[in-house]
């Protein structure tokens, strides 16, 4: 069996779902194209790992989900950011940006 | 929804994550042939690009709670039905590890009562036991710590219990059987006189009333008495207002003070009630050493700390009074050792026995589960082609053998419960001291539920990891099944290790049997067959003159003599094989008195006439003690060989006059024994005195009488001649001497019966081991076996080949065998009496019996494989 394949660091692949339901509720194959564009294919993301993360989601309380129609008019379930989610996206955000900004120096130290 | 909640839904949540999958996948497939694709194609490409789908799913369910749990138990649910298909696999393999959890169970349990049981008492790590050690024996043979434990004499106690600082409190303790009258039947009870410090030593405090204080333990001081527990009960049905009345014993009556609770009780001192010791000084009987002692330490204080002391004050006693010091040393033991010193070593090795017998079984189910596994690869390779990590097949390898070892625990216990009812049943009560606490507790599940666990891991890790590590691919390419290079060297070290374990645990087995086959064939020097024996304690107050107990002994010995079908009989002052033995001082009177510190001793047995003709003890010259032979007649005195050969050597010793540390001062030898072991097997004839009973009659003693028929069968007569001569005379212990003798080795051959058990036990398993090894192997081959047969190799030449692997792995396993058994062996060094621990014979039967019964082993497959068919086996497949 192969090894799934692990996205950048952990929690990124959470991040850059709450990220994306932040404009709108999406379902889930919508969600994996949505990252896919926006990450100009820099995330190499096997679909299917889309679906314990947004498991993860739903336990924490950070997304909802209800079942709705698809563009094509399917089935399909359909995930909606709560408050919680937005909030947690926040210190997230906040603390990526700081983490990056600390890589950054590290790997910069001549331009602080 | 709640986790819980979701745990219920799980069906639900699953149908729904299904769904949306599929719905994923599908919305993919839709965009793909909107770009062109063919739909075929296009759901091909949808499901690489969405991955492993199993996986996901597995996953996606991993983040809801519960998972591991529900693993577990789904995995457990496929175990059982993998199991119910395999009936006869289920069954050798919860039925090897019943055998050895069981085993391991049963003697947890005796360890558990024995050792690990606290002490019914405070603080019981500071109550220590106090003895002298007379001066070194001429013995052979393993003698335990119990041997040197001499008690101690009325008068060193009280100088121990004046002079050491080591101790809060000390007390003196001596055994009597005492007559307790006015409740029917008179009946003996085991009384223990006691110093007052005995009970706040062991620091209980009484159920009801009190016990005596120092004021009535003096000299002349009121009879008092303390009941136990149980004879409260008995006798006085649980009431509660028996404090102040008064019960008689031995036609006096005593005050009663307390009762003390249920399990105030010790175990080598067991009394039914108490009375004060009220030790005289200053008379002619306290150098007699007859005292227990035991003592409570000061708080701190260490036992060697305390022993240096007694030491100290050891070594002013035997200045002061060499006389009777001379040698003489003495020692502190914890209560501790004292209760379990000499079982504790059998019981250690025992249980390293049944740890062996464990590991074989795990090694033959570990052989079990690998070939069971090598069987189901293609099942195991489909599994892992669906999405199946290793690690989900590894566990699920091992919910197998987690299933396997709680039923073999399950039913390992209930065996182990019939074993220990069996093994207490078939003792003898004292041959294990505390075996009334034996019983199933929560330790002893807990030990078996770890043990389950343990044994899991032991014997399923191996095959899960070898099993999980193939590689599937092949698996599922391959047509049929072949074993591969690696288990097959897995097996083969499973069984060499378990014909090396077998092999050290029959050498330890026959080391065991060998040393009882040696006590009970020892030359012991009399007969046991044919003799009743009963024992007999005389009230002090009715027989306290010597006439009046001298005529006492002959009159009940003349009546049991006029008995039908009683050859002979007489009496001992204590029986042979019971631990027995009273010694003291002599000297010759034809030479100067020795000075102080060179006097010699003996061991002094009181004897009725026809002592020796009842115990088949040859009589080598002179005579014996008869009816001419009274107090007012000139002391006779009998000696046996090693007397002779020690005090006599190259004289006549007959008509010799001796001088005696005992209640008659001199007397004269009229004849000579031949040797006969006294205190037990173990302990090689010492050099006796033998005075007659009609000229130092003794308060209690054995009467010995030999029989025409069984021996049971004049006992009730027996017992009617001496209530005949005194209604009230209590009687105990009615046993032929055979089974005084089987008493005697009741322990030793516990022992080696159960090792021999587990040997036997191992034996067979490790067998069983190497035939399915061999047997698989040959099963496995049989195509190859067919080619070779085809092309024209002889089946005697496969038979060797079989054969040669089987012995191969035989001669590897006895190799490391005889190593581990070199090292290991020399524990049982004190276990043993006439053999060492090396002892080459039996080594060498063992590995002859072990090569024997493995080659029968490698025979019955190595048979098949001449047997095999080429036509046929070339079609199989």
């Amino acid at each position: 069996m192969k090894n799934e394949r692990r996205d950048l660091f952990p929690g990124a692949l959470e991040m850059m779902v709450l990220q994306t339901l932040r404009s709108g509720p999406l379902h889930g194959y919508a969600i994996a194209q949505h990252i896919r564009q926006f990450s100009g294919d820099l995330l190499q993301v096997e679909e299917g790992t889309l679906y314990p993360a947004l498991q993860r989601l739903l336990r924490e309380g950070w997304v909802d989900a209800e079942w709705g129609l698809s563009a094509r008019n399917r089935k399909v379930r359909i995930y909606k950011i709560t408050a919680a989610g937005r909030k947690k996206l926040q210190r997230e955000v906040s603390s990526f940006d700081r983490m990056l900004a600390g890589i950054s120096r590290v790997m910069r130290p001549a331009e602080s | 929804m709640s986790r819980l909640g979701r745990l219920f839904h799980r069906r639900q949540l699953d149908d729904e994550l299904a769904g949306e999958i599929a719905a994923h996948i599908a919305e993919k497939a839709d965009e793909l042939v909107e770009a062109g694709m063919s739909p075929e194609a296009a759901a091909l490409a949808a499901r690489a690009h969405f991955g492993n789908r199993t996986a996901i799913l597995e996953q996606s369910r991993e983040e809801w709670s519960f998972h591991a749990l529900e693993t577990l138990l789904r995995d457990l649910r496929i175990a059982a039905r993998g199991l119910r298909r395999a009936p006869l696999f289920a069954a050798v393999a919860c039925g090897t590890l019943a055998l050895g959890i069981g085993a391991n169970a049963a003697i947890f349990s005796l360890i558990n009562a024995v050792l690990l049981r606290p002490l019914p008492f405070p603080q019981a790590d500071r109550i220590v036991m106090l003895w002298e050690h007379p001066p070194k024996r001429n013995t052979t043979g393993a003698l335990g710590p119990r041997h040197q434990q001499n008690p101690a004499s009325p008068l060193n106690f009280l100088e121990w219990r004046d002079k050491t600082v080591s101790f809060d409190a000390m007390a003196g303790m001596v055994s009597i059987p005492m007559g307790l009258s006015g409740f029917g039947q008179p009946r003996e009870v085991a009384a223990e006189q006691v110093s007052a410090a005995f009970f706040p030593i062991l620091g209980v405090r009484p159920l009801l009333g009190r016990t005596f204080t120092e004021s009535e333990d003096v000299p002349n001081g009121p009879n008092v008495v303390v009941l136990s527990y149980s004879l409260w009960r008995q006798q006085f049905a649980g009431d509660r207002s028996v404090i102040g009345r008064t019960v008689s014993l031995w036609d006096q009556p005593y005050r009663i003070l307390g009762v003390m609770p249920k399990q105030f009780d010790l175990p080598f001192a067991h009394a039914e009630l108490w009375i004060p010791i009220q030790i005289v000084r200053g008379t002619r009987s306290d150098e007699g050493r007859y005292l227990s002692v035991i003592a409570r330490l000061k708080p701190g204080v260490s036992v060697a700390q305390a022993q240096t002391d007694l030491n100290r004050v050891a070594r002013e006693i035997a200045i002061e009074r060499p006389m009777n010091s001379e040698g003489w040393t003495a020692g502190v033991l914890s209560l501790y050792q004292q209760t379990t010193g000499d079982v504790r070593t059998a019981l250690l090795v025992l249980f390293g026995a049944v740890t062996l017998v464990l590991l074989i079984a795990a090694g033959n189910v570990a052989n079990l589960l690998l070939m069971r596994g090598a069987e189901r690869r293609r099942e195991l390779a489909v599994r892992a082609a669906l999405g199946a990590g290793r690690v989900r097949i590894a566990l699920q390898l091992l919910a197998e053998s987690l299933l396997l070892s709680v039923t073999g625990g399950v039913l390992g216990i209930a065996l182990a419960f019939l074993g220990l009812r069996a093994i207490v049943a078939s003792l003898p009560a004292l041959a294990l001291p505390r075996m009334d606490g034996v019983q199933l507790d929560w330790r002893v599940l807990i030990f078996s539920l770890a043990l389950c666990l343990g044994t899991t891991l032991l014997f399923g890790l191996v095959p899960a990891l070898a099993l999980s590590r193939t590689d599937f691919d092949a698996a599922l390419k391959q047509s049929g099944v072949r074993t591969t290079g690696r288990g097959g060297r897995i097996r083969g070290l499973l069984v060499i290790g378990e014909v090396a374990v077998s092999l050290v645990l029959l050498v330890g087995a026959g080391l065991l049997t060998r040393s009882f086959l040696n006590q009970i064939n020892v030359s012991r020097g009399f007969r046991t067959d044919h003799i009743l024996t009963l024992r007999m304690f005389f009230a002090p107050v009715r027989y306290y003159q010597n006439q009046r107990r001298a005529a006492y002994w002959n009159e009940i010995l003349s009546r049991i003599r006029a008995l039908p079908g009683v050859q002979s009989a007489s009496s001992a002052q204590f029986l042979p094989m019971v631990g027995e033995v009273a010694g003291s001082g002599f000297r010759r009177m034809d030479r100067p008195a020795p000075p102080p510190g060179l006097q010699t001793s003996a061991d002094f047995m009181m004897v009725s006439n026809e002592y020796f003709a009842t115990m088949g003890i040859p009589l080598l010259r002179g005579r014996d003690f008869n009816q001419h032979d009274t107090l007012s007649s000139e002391p006779g005195i009998i000696v046996n060989q090693a007397f002779v050969r020690k005090f006599f050597p190259g004289e006549d010793p007959i008509g010799a006059r001796l001088g005696l540390d005992w209640n008659i001062t001199h007397g004269v030898i009229v004849g000579i024994a031949a040797n006969a072991r006294q205190t037990d097997l173990t302990v090689e004839p010492q050099p006796t005195i033998f005075l007659n009973q009609a000229q130092a009659p003794t308060y209690f003693g054995a009467l010995v009488v030999r029989t025409a028929l069984a021996p049971e069968s004049v006992a009730a007569a027996a017992i009617a001649a001496v209530h005949a001569v005194d209604p009230d005379q209590a009687v105990s212990h009615i046993e032929t001497m055979d089974q005084v003798v089987a008493e005697s080795v009741a322990r030793p051959r516990l022992v080696s019966l159960l090792l021999g058990i587990f040997a036997g036990a191992a034996l067979l398993l490790a067998v069983v081991g190497l035939y399915g090894v061999l047997a698989y192997a040959v099963s496995q081959r049989t195509r190859e076996i067919g080619i070779r047969l085809a092309l024209g190799a002889h089946s005697a030449q496969l038979v060797r080949g079989v054969l040669f692997d089987g012995l191969g792995l035989m001669l590897l396993g006895i190799a490391g065998g005889l190593a581990a058994s070199l090292a290991l062996t020399r524990l049982l060094g004190s276990l043993l009496y006439g053999i060492t621990p090396t002892d080459p014979p039996t080594i060498l039967a063992v590995c002859a019996l072990l090569l024997a019964v493995g080659l029968f082993a490698a025979w019955l497959p190595a048979r098949r494989a001449a047997a095999v068919d080429p036509a046929n086996s070339l079609r199989w497949e």
